[in-house]
């Protein structure tokens, strides 16, 4: 049997002690309050007031008689016709606000005036009036001045304001890179030292520590690159050639690139194999549209038809004999002594060849020296004047601008003008690493996924019940 | 023991997913404000690293980069953008229009005055990068205004890019110039650094598919803040007064459509007119100041060069100042208004092509006038017809070049580019004969060049021959010997001569 453990009741909570009705004490105490309030406690009372002894009429006696039964006469009252006037001294409605209970109070009520036509109490009186005539003026006066100051500073900081702020979207100008005193001397000679200070601390910018290198530009490429010669409106024959030839070049290097490319394709993948694909293709789709031409100009190749199977020699398993083994392994230890010969005239080479060593040594060593100087020349030159990959996309320089020879004309008039000035700028900022480049979001269509349900999955999509 | 992952390339790179998550970014928003930060993605050297043992194609950023980013006060404006946006279309929707009203005057907005500071914190670095900020300013300052485009932007590109030119004209730092297919090359030496830039040649063109607007809208907003504070400093130091006003007040009388602020705009646009300059209180000539000081220090070579220097540039911006020119109504006008002025010419054009005409056709004082046509009716006496490519080629020159070439319906000789230099070896085609000034300017061209621009004309990368490792003997077109050939063959090329 588990033993029962009396429930632990916390007895110094509020839960606890409300359970407890306290009835009977509080009803003790009403009834010691109603005595005290009529007359006093009972028990310590003596007993003539408690009880009052008739002595009159002692027990036994006769029941009162006739002549105290009288019906008296009728009593002429004097009826009033008006009502009785109010006695504002002894109105009965104050009088109902007396203390009425025996029990005296507990202390005295010191500010009470005990006499109200005493001196010191005349004095009270005059004091307070004049304490509270004075206090009336200082608040009056401290009222004014507030709002004398708040004024104040409020056509200050209008006027302040009014320094900065003429048109927001017209930049209010002034010496940047001189002394900035001269803006705080303006305010402090409009507004005054000290609302100067304090309009000081309204608008402080603290001046948080700016990185050193956000000084320094990303890249060392000029903003406006200098002008070719051939892009002028009116350049010379070999200027404009040159220019021609940059952008062959531009275009050429592109081709290059494809056949680069084509050339590492598998066989399967190349244009040469896609070819007699894409004929076959064009002629199908052709092939109701020229009927009035003749369509075979092609000599048809013929096809071998393989209808059998190459065959192969049969193979024979061949058995290596004991003499070929013994043969065999001689001829391993000869080549392996002569190898070993070889290696070690090599060697004793090498020692008489020290010197001529040391010269390769030292001519592959510059060697590499050379590559690294070109390295870290290539790397500054990367840093300094390349274009950075920021993201996904690698930046694409931009397409000469340049008229063709046909376009020349000698003549301003007839200028025909190349080239987008916008996009320039666009293209120079992603060249000099201070955008990313970034391309065009095209509007993407979700595409729906396609789901089967497993019921389908199971049967088939031509399934029908029998 | 060591954890791997924990240090290394691990944890200097973060990837682009992660850093949008750290700094609670949308995508847009991120690459916005990398723009505008100027912090760029890196590729890290060892990719399997960076990804904890994978190989996947991905942006990465330094972290010590992105951590920057979180201190940046204008990601909060970016929410409240957000949330903003979220109201208007709320109102929109319930089409409470006082409301909507009310929102869209409270429109939230950001500076970047502070980032422009982080980015170029002297005054040197920001002039290195004006040549894109300026390309940029210029190519939108030439756009229609389209819905896509902020129009107040617009408005502004175009009016710092002409602020900016008359800089160039006030202070004469053109150096050279160029026509291209592409636009006009120009190229200006302020305060000792290069900026060259391109305008595009006003014909229309279509927006090309693959640009990406907003990145491209986000870099203008940038370079527009950066162009201001160049704009303001370079003013301030040359003694200018900013924002440009006319040294005289143009008159209204003659329009009644637009208000005087966009008519002295107009003034301001066309580049015809000088504008004023504040009071010097000590005008002193700065050459004299130069001598003082050489003579102080001793005459050295490099000082030579200076001087050398210094009266090249001066001849190249008085080239101009004895002529007075006329464009006429065919030739784009800005480009060669510009050139004029910029080295010192008196300009003016026809009255209906634009605003600002100083004088007219039949002004008797005119010197040259700049036409294309091939033939003029009644032509006046004492002026010089020459087509516009005289100018230029004047400029790149740096003299005025002999006219009879130029004439009008005569074949041009070809425009040669001014930004290649020649070693003395190299081959020289005879027409730079003329333009050559004698021996002592050959190496003074070298020198002046920046060393590494060396190695840069034989990098591979810029020089595109990247790909190729063949010898160049492979592939060399037939060259025409003789120079009468070459001309004849040039001419027959451009269709002149059958």
């Amino acid at each position: 049997m588990v033993r029962k453990v009396a429930k632990h009741v916390a007895r110094n909570k509020k839960k606890y002690w409300r359970q407890i009705s306290t009835k009977d004490v509080e009803d003790g105490l009403e009834d010691i309050r109603v005595e005290e309030m009529t007359g006093g406690r009972r028990s310590e009372q003596p007993d003539h007031i408690l009880y009052h002894i008739d002595n009159e009429r002692p027990l036994g006696s006769t029941s009162p008689s006739a002549e105290d039964m009288e019906v008296s006469p009728v009593v002429r009252r004097s009826v009033r016709k008006q009502r009785e006037k109010l006695d504002l001294n002894n109105l009965n409605t104050y009088k109902i606000l007396q203390p009425h209970s025996c029990v005296p109070p507990p202390c005295v009520d010191s500010r009470e005036p005990k006499d109200p036509s005493s001196k010191s109490s005349k004095r009270l009186v005059e004091t307070e009036k004049t304490v509270e005539m004075r206090r009336a003026a200082k608040k009056k006066y401290q009222n004014a001045a507030k709002q004398r100051s708040e004024a104040k500073q409020k056509t200050a900081l209008e006027k302040a304001d009014k320094l900065e702020l003429v048109d927001p979207h017209v930049s209010q100008v002034y010496d940047l890179w001189g002394t900035q005193n001269e803006k705080k001397q303006q305010t402090q000679s409009l507004v005054g030292p000290v609302l100067a200070t304090y309009l000081d601390q309204v608008h402080q910018t603290y001046d948080w520590k700016v990185p050193s290198h956000i000084v320094k530009k990303p890249s060392k490429l000029p903003a406006i690159e200098k002008p070719l010669p051939g892009i002028s409106y009116n350049p010379t024959y070999d200027d404009h050639q040159d220019l021609l030839r940059k952008a062959v070049e531009v275009e050429l290097e592109k081709e290059r690139k494809e056949l680069k490319l084509q050339k590492n394709l598998p066989a399967k993948l190349t244009q040469s194999e896609a070819e007699p694909i894409k004929k076959a293709w064009l002629k199908d789709m052709a092939s109701g549209l020229f009927d009035d031409n003749d369509v075979d100009n092609e000599p048809t190749t013929e096809s071998t038809s393989l209808n059998s199977v190459s065959v192969g020699k049969p193979v024979t398993v061949e058995t290596k004999t004991t003499q070929q083994r013994n043969k065999e392994k001689t001829h391993k230890k000869k080549e392996a002594l002569a190898k070993a010969a070889k290696e070690k005239r090599i060697q004793d080479n090498e020692l008489f060849r020290l010197k001529s060593i040391g010269k390769e040594i030292k001519s592959a060593e510059l060697g590499y020296k050379q590559k690294g100087e070109k390295r870290k020349i290539e790397y500054a030159n990367r840093e300094n004047y390349g274009t950075k990959k920021f993201g996904r996309y690698k930046f694409e320089d931009a397409d000469l601008d340049l008229n063709l020879s046909e376009e020349i004309t000698g003549n301003l008039r007839t200028l025909k003008a190349e080239g987008n000035l916008l996009h320039d700028r666009f293209k120079s900022l992603q060249k000099r690493n201070i955008i990313e480049t970034r391309i065009r979001a095209k509007p993407t269509k979700t595409k729906m996924k396609k789901y089967e349900r497993r019921s389908v999955r199971e049967v088939g999509v031509d399934y029908r019940p029998k | 023991m060591q954890k791997k992952y924990k240090k290394g390339a691990a944890v200097n790179y973060i990837s682009r997913n992660q850093a949008l998550r750290k700094l609670q970014l949308t995508l847009s928003d991120f690459r916005r404000l990398c723009i505008l930060k100027g912090i760029y993605p890196v590729e890290p050297k060892n990719r399997r690293k960076a990804n904890r043992g994978r190989l996947a194609n991905k942006t990465y950023y330094l972290a010590k980069d992105i951590r920057f980013l979180t201190h940046e006060p204008i990601i909060d404006k970016f929410r409240q953008m957000k949330s903003y946006l979220r109201r208007l279309t709320k109102a929109r929707a319930r089409k409470e229009k006082t409301r909507e009203q009310a929102l869209r005057n409270n429109r939230p907005f950001y500076k970047l005055d502070h980032v422009v500071r982080e980015r170029y914190p002297s005054f040197a670095d920001a002039l290195r990068d004006l040549d894109d900020c300026l390309t940029l300013v210029f190519l939108f300052a030439n756009f229609p205004l389209l819905k896509k485009l902020y129009e107040p932007r617009l408005r502004l590109c175009r009016r710092l890019s002409v602020e900016f030119l008359h800089y160039v004209i006030a202070s004469g730092s053109l150096k050279k110039c160029f026509i291209s297919i592409k636009g006009y090359y120009f190229q200006a030496e302020i305060r000792g650094e290069i900026i060259t830039w391109i305008i595009p040649h006003k014909l229309g063109h279509k927006n090309p598919a693959d640009v990406d607007f907003k990145i491209m809208a986000t870099f203008l907003e940038f370079y527009t803040t950066l162009l201001g504070f160049v704009n303001y400093k370079l003013y301030s130091e040359h003694g200018l007064i900013y924002p440009p006003k006319l040294t005289f007040t143009p008159t209204t009388s003659s329009s009644t459509l637009c208000s005087e602020d966009e008519f002295s705009d107009e003034f301001l646009a066309s580049l015809g007119l000088p504008i004023m300059k504040k009071p010097e209180l000590n005008p002193v000539d700065r050459i004299e100041i130069d001598q003082e000081a050489a003579q102080l220090l001793g005459d050295t070579v490099a000082d030579e060069d200076a001087r050398k220097k210094e009266e090249e540039a001066k001849t190249l911006q008085n080239l101009f100042s004895k002529c007075k020119f006329f464009i006429s109504r065919e030739v784009p006008r800005e480009m060669f208004a510009f050139a004029i002025r910029a080295c010192g010419g008196d300009v003016s054009w026809d009255k209906t092509m634009c605003a600002g005409a100083s004088y007219d056709v039949s002004d008797q004082s005119i010197t040259h006038q700049l036409i294309d046509r091939p033939k003029l009716h009644d032509m006046a006496v004492n002026r010089v017809y020459v087509q516009p490519q005289w100018i230029f080629d004047s400029i790149n020159a740096r003299k005025l070049l002999p006219v009879d070439n130029y004439l009008p319906g005569s074949v041009l000789p070809p425009h040669l580019s001014p930004f290649v230099e020649e070693k003395e070896g190299d081959y020289v085609p005879p027409e730079r004969f003329g333009q050559r000034k004698p021996d002592n300017d050959i190496e003074e061209q070298t020198t002046n060049e920046v060393p590494s621009i060396d190695l840069v004309n034989s990098n591979a990368y810029l020089n595109g021959s990247l790909k190729r490792k063949r010898t160049e003997n492979e592939e060399t077109a037939p060259k025409i010997t003789t120079k009468e050939e070459r001309k004849r063959a040039m001419r027959v090329e451009s269709g002149q001569v059958q």
